[in-house]
């Protein structure tokens, strides 16, 4: 008896077959089936991620390009930015172009299955699906700009596609994508909420007419660009203050319409590379000598506080001190109220521009310009573009304002980077990087790439 | 051995039972050795035919019941067999020889075990008597050399590195090329599951079992012999049995050893003036190469020492000396006729040759075994071990000590003079800061039990079922201190990380034998279910208030943390049918189904089949009688072995990983693809093999030709990213390895003078040659540049390097083609193959060239006896594995002044001069990189220049050993007293001339063997030690 008993305790300890244990669900990441309408807040956050986390070496690119930043140390690759001597397998390209993808296409799995709710005023934790669409559009919207503005004619996906499908894509012309982006961008101004509501960390309707606003200037729609940048120049809830500085040590919010935040776990690495040693950062990208200069022209300016000697010498003397958290918890700001006031001089051309420029520059602490000093329209766009570039430096914007106002306003572009011959094709797009030209033949590369 | 004859014995029983069972009479005796006349215990006394069996007590007497015109079978390992016809007998008193020839010799295999005479498998066997005799660090060491087919090489000198145990080649390329370990009975988690990246170092999990707990090691190579474990055989498995204990009055058996160690060859450096002297000469080349003359903005000035009188010999300096090793090991073994035990506990101690890098290893085991009757029996294996090691940040990094100190030059001090508080800031990273400056600590713990019951359900059929479960933790703190090279990058970080695997195995067989005249059968049915579990959590903070302070409870930021759970579960069932008939022809087939949690339910499940075929031609009656050729066995098999390491987790699923936005969650789309029908690499193996006896046993040869051909290689691809996916993993990827394997065993002499040599060699045709790869849109195959200078190439073995080609050097400037002159390259540069023929010389004139791979490897052992005397010469061998020497090129050893950094030796004293042109050794000319020009022409191409045949001869073991006489031992109360000196790696005879042929750079990357970073080498050990029993 006392055998059968052991051998009956090992018979029900081992006859153990658990083949429905298999199919359990990952306990570590989300799988796509198991997707319903609870999870859509999850996935409106991971859209802002996926626009944050992976792009944070993305950001500095135009700035390198441009002449605000020069390449320093470790990776190569930024050396060949800041050259504009891009070779078609630099892996930035590479990195940046899916980064973006990844972004638009999870955009893309949102939408539809946001488009497949039949009441679209429904709530789901706390949002509408209307509400879920419009960031979700005004997302896609936003990485389809900087394709276009970094690589011009881009493949364009708005639906999931098949490896198969994805193999053939070629690249749709600029003019066709732009209406699809300011599509994307009205449908989000109609439908997303208030920036009272939402704060800066989130698309709220002023956001994206702060996006509208860059993408019809862009597409030298100059009228629509003008009324929507007035829009936020007339909103209560934010404006231009003195304390430039303190937009970028979260003292002053008011002038940040949308950012994208981070914590000490959740890094960005764009402040990393731009702080010298002294500072806690690598110092890959130091201060270029020209900006250091255009600083020094007029030293009352509010603005120069974000650049420091970085211990080292020439050419490598000045670093950026706009994203100074040690712990790399530092913001990235997508709109800002500045923006809006020079997109509105623009619009206004010499002379009237002047008033909003002024605007800025008086905020910022200098004297306001007069049409005795600015006599002509040449001038006026030339200090328009300087203006530009130290209200936003070190915010992505240098290398498309170069190419964009030079050729509009048939400024010498070659004058601010020495690097290139004139604006052409070669050096008005980057390279498609050649990993995706490999898997797709149908991917033309941009002319004077090989 | 003990348990396992009981099984045999059981099973040889049954194979001989007959039903009847007449008149019974009483039966005694006693059995003894026929030289020496000492009784023999447990030797196994039987009735031909019949169940009836019973064992020789310790003075070898024992009383069994017969019938008329029994047969009486009196077997014992190491004792020739004997058969006495009771006739009217009542005392029968025996003397055996001892057998030199033992074909019953009971071996494991896969969920049996099985007599030698029967195995059509490919098995290799290490015994613990072997293993036993000298104190080696893991099992595996104990294993080098020893075993046709079974390659094991150290990857890396570090105490408790990690081994490369590799059986017949490669059969993967990214799934895992470790064998299958299984422990009595347990698969074993070998993966080293340490969270914290060491720079390339990986620990060996494998050295938690003491060594000397082990009764055997049984490799099993071919599909007939593996095919059983089905998902996880492709790559072989090593069955370990652990000691069991014997019914006897206890005994206990202690070892004791300590060992000191030394570097076997080191490499060179110069001391600060002829660093100077060779630096100089550098400069005054390149000036001279291309007419600069002073004031010139790029002459290069000539260099003095930096701190006047320092003159560092770094790797002095990071290197301890006579590291020591010490091992301390009781057992303690008995029992009744019904219970048995085995106890021990171990301690193991090693220190490094980096300074402040050691391991130390507790083992416990307790095995006992209980039988209630005749029918059912227990045993339970109990085992504990932890494992301390000391750890630093580099065996192949930047960042480590010896690396560093092959790097730095010598005018630099330690400290910096002014301020003796603060390291020089040396142009590479400080070596000695590298250690005294980093606090890494590992420690394994390890606990595994094991329930077996046993049930001989009736005659002939028994039932096994067992219970198994593993618990791991790992441990593990590292701390850059703030003086640290690394602190920077790390932020004064602490890092802490806790590491928990849970595995579960359930295992239940039902095994049926059954002799029907000539023909033996025998059955299995079997079902197994694993569950394997891991959960890891960390935590990181910084922000310490004293310098080496490192717990995070001294710390003030949290700046990391994560815990994490992942599962894997496998359902399998399993059979197996053999047959013998009169002993002369034997077949097998085996079958195994695997379901794994790894796979979309459409493909879960995979069949893994194998079967075999033996021929005793000996036996046949055309066969000549000879006493030369004693036996003879012709065995073949085929058979599909699978691999289902490197997939991860719900690959079949798209999944949206984790992701943190504004300190709340989000989801997003994970950048590697879905495979829905991801499934198991598989391996179909084929094995020829020929087993001879010669003079009755005193010569024993085997020899193997095998075919591994893999399919369904796992290799990750790019997909376009309009998917929303970076990459995928397919089942593309197809590999071949053929080969053939030799082994000859002989007793040379076996008077009182024993002599015994064994030798094996395993030799490839084709080893690990890629067959297919992913194709491009355009229908080409595709190749994987890996590592530092290997490409996986379809048509190349694995781990070809992939390198320009040196011709040899430029002995007058004329020789220099023109467009090579123009940028600097003149006589005494090295004259490289222009592959392309564009003029220049670039990456792009690389060539598929030699192997890290072995062509052939192997072993020669020879053991001694004389009296009280025993010796024993291990021996080991590579040939045809070259080694990419990565620490000598660029900046490396080998430089040749182009930068400031260190400089060998052999480089410096063989250079070419124009008072001393030469091509061979190729070592060019000194010339220095200046600030344009050829920096780098000679050093920075990743050529033939830097690749060195590494194949190896090795006296790997060599020991003496003295037995007390037993008068002597036992006026002292002893059984027996050993001593015993031993010197591992004596020698090493090889043309390559860094510290260790042997080393790998990433041990887990199998594409990328052979690659030479100054990794931490092996040590020479010499070793005294006493084994005592009592």
């Amino acid at each position: 008896m006392r055998h059968t008993l052991i051998i009956l305790t090992f018979a029900v300890l081992t006859a153990s077959s658990c083949s429905n244990y298999f199919d359990h669900p990952p306990t570590y990441a989300i799988a796509e089936e198991e997707i319903t309408r609870e999870i859509y807040p999850v996935l409106r956050t991971g859209l802002y991620d996926g626009i944050q986390s992976p792009w944070t070496l993305f950001w500095l690119t135009e700035d390198n390009s441009a002449d605000n930043l020069v390449y320093r140390t470790s990776f190569f690759q930024h050396g060949e930015i800041d050259n504009n001597q891009i070779p078609i397998d630099n892996s930035f390209m590479n990195t940046n172009w899916s980064n973006m993808f990844r972004a638009i296409v999870a955009c893309n799995k949102f939408i539809a299955a946001l488009n497949q709710e039949s009441d679209k005023t429904a709530s789901v934790g706390g949002l509408t699906i209307n509400q879920y669409l419009a960031e979700a559009r005004a997302i896609r919207a936003y990485c389809y700009y900087h394709g276009i503005k970094l690589w011009g004619d881009f493949p364009y996906v708005d639906e999931n596609t098949t490896e198969e499908e994805a193999r053939t894509i070629a690249r749709s012309p600029v003019a066709q994508i732009i209406p699809k982006i300011i599509d994307d961008l009205k449908f989000a101004q109609v439908n997303t909420r208030l920036y009272t509501v939402t704060g800066p960390k989130y698309l709220s309707q002023e956001a994206i007419t702060a996006l509208l606003a860059r993408v019809y200037l862009y597409n030298d729609d100059l009228t629509n660009a003008g009324i929507e940048a007035e829009k936020i120049i007339a909103s209560t809830s934010m404006g231009i203050t003195n304390d430039y500085l303190g937009i970028w040590r979260a003292s002053n919010d008011r002038e940040l319409i949308f950012y994208l935040t981070a914590n000490n776990v959740d890094q960005n690495a764009h402040g990393f590379y731009l702080r010298a040693q002294n500072n806690n950062g690598r110092f890959e990208l130091p201060v270029d000598a020209t900006l250091v200069a255009d600083f020094a022209l007029e030293p009352t300016d509010s603005r120069r506080g974000v650049i420091e000697a970085s211990g080292l010498a020439l050419p490598y003397a000045y670093q950026s001190i706009k994203y100074n958290n040690a712990d790399n918890s530092d913001i990235w700001p997508v709109a800002r109220v500045a923006e809006m006031y020079l997109i509105s001089a623009e619009v206004n051309g010499y002379p009237a521009g002047l008033t909003r420029l002024n605007e800025v520059r008086v905020t910022r602490g200098l004297p306001a310009l007069t049409t005795d000093v600015i006599i002509t329209e040449r001038e006026f766009y030339t200090a328009l573009m300087r203006e530009r570039r130290l209200e936003l430096c070190f915010e992505g914007h240098r290398f498309t304002d170069l190419k964009r106002m030079c050729r509009k306003y048939n400024l010498d572009i070659t004058q601010y980077l020495p690097n290139i011959t004139g604006i052409n094709d070669t050096n008005l797009w980057y390279p498609v990087p050649l990993t995706q030209i490999n898997l797709n033949p149908n991917l033309t590369q941009n002319s004077g790439y090989f | 051995m003990k348990n396992h004859r009981n099984l045999v014995c059981i099973t040889l029983i049954m194979l001989l039972s007959s039903a009847s069972l007449l008149a019974q009479s009483a039966i005694r005796g006693r059995v003894t050795e026929k030289e020496s006349g000492n009784p023999i215990p447990f030797v196994y006394v039987y009735v031909k035919g019949s169940s009836v069996a019973t064992s020789t007590s310790d003075d070898g007497t024992y009383m069994i019941n017969v019938g008329p015109n029994a047969t009486l079978v009196f077997s014992s390992l190491g004792y020739v067999t004997v058969e006495e016809v009771v006739g009217n007998r009542a005392t029968i008193n025996v003397s055996l020889a001892p057998d030199t020839f033992n074909l019953e010799e009971v071996i494991a295999v896969a969920y049996a075990t099985t007599r030698r005479r029967d195995l059509i498998a490919s098995v290799a066997t290490v015994r613990g008597d072997d293993i036993a005799k000298t104190p080696v660090a893991s099992l595996n060491e104990a294993m080098q050399g020893k075993m046709a087919g079974v390659q094991i090489s150290s990857a890396s000198g570090t105490p408790g590195g990690a081994i490369v145990v590799r059986i017949r080649g490669s059969a993967s390329i990214t799934a895992g090329n470790d064998p299958l370990y299984v422990i009595d009975g347990i698969p074993m988690v070998v993966t080293d599951y340490s969270q914290m990246a060491f720079g390339g170092q990986t620990t060996n999990p494998i050295a938690s079992i003491n060594p000397s707990d082990i009764e055997n090691i049984q490799v099993l190579k071919d599909a007939a012999a593996s095919a059983l474990y089905g998902s996880r055989a492709s790559n072989g498995v090593v069955l370990i049995t652990t000691k069991s204990g014997r019914a006897q009055k206890a005994k206990v058996t202690f070892d004791a050893s300590y060992g000191v160690r030394d570097l076997f060859r080191e490499v060179q450096f110069l001391g600060t003036d002829q660093w100077l002297m060779a630096q100089n000469e550098a400069r005054t080349n390149f000036n001279k190469t291309f007419g600069y003359v002073p004031g010139d903005s790029r002459y290069v000035s000539p260099i003095s020492a930096e701190v006047l009188g320092a003159d560092t010999d770094w790797f002095k300096e990071v290197t301890k000396q006579n590291p020591m090793t010490a091992n301390i090991q009781v057992g303690v073994s008995g029992g009744t006729d019904n219970t048995q035990f085995y106890l021990s506990a171990g301690y193991y101690k090693e220190e490094g040759i980096q300074k402040t890098t050691q391991y130390d290893r507790y083992t416990f085991r307790t095995r006992i075994s209980h039988r209630f009757n005749s029918r059912v029996r227990i045993d339970v294996n109990t085992s504990f071990s932890t494992t301390d090691q000391d750890r630093l940040y580099g065996d192949n990094n930047i960042f480590g000590p010896i690396f560093n100190a092959s790097r730095n030059r010598p005018d630099q001090p330690i400290y910096d003079p002014n301020d003796p508080t603060r390291y020089y800031p040396t142009i590479r990273n400080n070596p000695v800061a590298c250690f005294q400056e980093m606090y890494g600590f590992n420690r394994q713990q390890r606990l595994m039990g094991r329930f077996l019951l046993e049930w001989n359900v009736v005659d002939n059929l028994v039932f096994r079922s067992s219970l198994n479960a593993t618990y791991t933790y790992i441990h593990e703190l590292a701390k850059f201190y703030p003086k640290s090279p690394q602190a920077a990058l790390w932020l004064d970080e602490s890092r802490d990380y806790n590491t928990y695997l849970n595995d579960y195995l359930v295992e239940n067989t039902l095994s049926y034998n059954k002799v029907f005249g000539k023909l033996s059968t025998s059955a299995l049915i079997g079902q197994s279910f694993l569950q394997n579990q891991i959960t890891r959590n960390h935590v990181f903070a910084t922000g310490f208030p004293i310098e080496g302070f490192r717990w995070i409870e001294t710390a003030s930021v949290a700046s990391g943390f994560s815990s994490s759970f992942r599962e894997f579960l496998m359902e399998s069932y399993f059979g197996r049918l053999s047959a013998s008939i009169d002993d002369k022809y034997l077949i097998e087939g085996t079958i195994r189904s695997d379901a794994s949690s790894k796979f979309a339910k459409e493909h879960r499940v995979g069949y893994f089949p194998s079967g075999s075929l033996g021929w005793r031609v000996s036996k046949e009656s055309f066969f000549p009688q000879s006493r030369v050729l004693t036996d003879a066995k012709i065995r073949g098999s085929i058979g599909l072995t699978g691999n289902q390491d490197g997939i991860p987790h719900h690959r079949y699923l798209t999944l949206y990983g984790i992701v943190g936005y504004d300190d709340r969650a989000g989801a997003f789309p994970q950048a590697a693809m879905s495979t829905r029908d991801l499934t198991w690499e598989k391996t179909l193996q084929t094995d020829i093999g020929l087993d001879l006896i010669f003079l009755n046993g005193r010569i024993e040869f085997t020899y193997d030709y095998f075919t591994k051909n893999t399919r369904d290689l796992l290799l990750t691809i790019s997909v376009p990213i309009t998917t929303g996916h970076t990459t995928k993993t397919e089942n593309i990827g197809k590999m071949k390895t053929t080969g053939h394997e030799f082994s000859v065993f002989s007793r040379n002499v076996v008077r009182k003078f024993r002599w015994s040599t064994s030798f094996n060699i395993t030799y490839f045709d084709n080893k690990s040659i890629v067959t297919a790869l992913s194709k491009n849109p355009a229908g080409e195959w595709e190749f994987i540049n890996t590592g530092v200078a290997s490409r996986i190439d379809v048509g190349y073995p694995l781990s070809t390097f992939h390198v320009i080609k040196a011709l040899g050097i430029y002995q007058n400037d004329s020789d220099v083609p023109e467009s090579l002159y123009r940028i600097g390259v003149r006589a005494g540069d090295v004259m490289f193959e222009d592959f392309n023929g564009d003029g220049q010389i670039s990456a792009a004139d690389r060539q598929m060239n030699k192997s890290g791979m072995p062509t052939a490897y192997g072993g020669l052992t020879n053991t001694f006896s004389f009296k009280g005397f025993d010796a024993e010469v291990g021996l080991q061998f590579s040939i045809g594995n070259y080694m990419y020497t990565y620490w000598k090129e660029t900046d490396g050893a080998a430089n040749g002044g182009r930068s400031n950094f260190a400089i060998m030796k052999e480089h410096w004293e063989n250079r070419w001069t124009p008072e001393n042109p030469h091509n061979n050794p190729m070592y060019p000319r000194f010339v220095s990189g200046g600030t344009s020009g050829p920096a780098g022409y000679n050093t920075q191409a990743r050529s033939t220049l830097w690749l060195q045949d590494a194949s190896f001869l090795r006296v790997k073991s060599l020991t003496l050993g003295y037995t007390l006489p037993s008068n002597i031992s036992q006026k002292i109360q002893t059984d027996r007293v050993r001593f015993y000196v031993n010197a591992h790696n004596l020698f090493t005879f090889t043309k390559y001339d860094g510290m260790d042929p042997e080393v790998h750079f990433s041990p887990t990357a199998n594409a990328e063997t052979g690659v030479d970073f100054f990794t931490v080498p092996q040590m020479r050990s010499f070793t005294f030690g006493i084994n005592i029993s009592f």
